[in-house]
């Protein structure tokens, strides 16, 4: 898995076009989802190598989010789950980013096809050195937003 | 799909379904690439079939590969990769024999030690963080059963 930040400031970045600031914390909720979900399952049910793969699948993603929207109000439900299941595809964009050896970083077709996907661009394990440009596009983003915040009042 | 009518059984349905995805992969990885343990019992069903070790520590060196520990005692990868006894290893590797596995890729794992917990680390404060900042956008209502937005 990539770290947390990583998927947190990729979320971030298109988050600053979602104006309801409840859902654009819903968009970062949902790129974090994937890896929370997976490592519960993967702890309570003790399913060590499938409940991740599970949870970073377009299915799983797309049933994850609909499980969390529920707990979200009745109105904000509907485009609540839109940006849930956006923030989990952003989620599994960056872990396909990932090189596992060609095995793949996610299955993305499953229950139809255990194929593994990548695009092996970075070794997993290096993925935390991008922490420092990270916390740089989350300051350019954060220094943006507020200006155009500024311009629209 | 998304009203409060039915709610409980719409997310039983959504849970329901999860689990069972859960379910199937598991079946489906464990044909498809079973653990390394079952290599200790060497039938010829396993024979070519294709397994995966994520960051395993090199246990001993050999003359022809290494040494890597499973829960069922050592395990053989025959490689011309010679990483150092303590290294992490991740090994894409083909059943060969009894605890004997030849190896298709091999990548040494550096900085595995302070890279997997800062990525814990990191990951842990950025999600207690990110929670702080947002606590105050939505208003828990656990009696009614939902997160409610305080707007």
């Amino acid at each position: 898995m990539a770290d947390l930040f990583t998927h947190f400031v990729a979320a971030r970045v298109p988050g600053m076009f979602v104006r309801d600031r409840r859902l654009q914390a819903l968009l970062v909720i949902g790129t974090f989802l994937p890896d929370i979900a997976g490592k519960g399952l993967f702890w309570v049910l003790q399913n060590h190598e499938s409940a991740p793969l599970s949870t970073h699948s377009i299915a799983g993603v797309l049933l994850v989010s609909y499980l969390v929207c529920l707990f979200v109000e009745e109105s904000l439900r509907r485009p609540g789950f839109f940006l849930l299941a956006a923030g989990g595809a952003i989620h599994v964009l960056v872990d396909l980013a990932k090189d596992n050896m060609g095995v793949g970083s996610a299955m993305l077709l499953l229950p139809f096809c255990t194929r593994g996907t990548e695009f092996g661009w970075i070794d997993s394990e290096n993925v935390v050195l991008l922490i420092p440009f990270d916390a740089a596009i989350l300051a350019a983003a954060w220094f943006l937003e507020r200006r155009w915040r500024r311009v629209q009042q | 799909m998304f009203s409060d009518r039915g709610w409980i059984l719409k997310a039983a349905a959504a849970l329901g379904l999860l689990a069972w995805l859960c379910a199937d992969a598991r079946r489906r990885i464990a044909v498809e690439h079973p653990e390394i343990e079952r290599v200790a019992l060497f039938t010829e069903a396993l024979r070519g079939r294709e397994f995966h070790l994520w960051a395993r520590r090199v246990h001993a060196l050999e003359p022809t590969g290494f040494q890597v520990n499973s829960s069922v005692g050592p395990m053989h990868i025959l490689s011309s990769l010679r990483p150092a006894v303590g290294d992490r290893v991740s090994v894409v590797a083909r059943a060969t024999g009894p605890r004997t596995l030849e190896a298709i890729s091999v990548q040494v794992n550096e900085g595995f030690a302070w890279k997997r917990p800062l990525n814990y680390v990191v990951s842990i404060l950025t999600l207690i963080g990110f929670l702080w900042i947002v606590r105050g956008r939505f208003r828990w209502r656990i009696h009614e059963g939902v997160l409610r937005s305080k707007y």
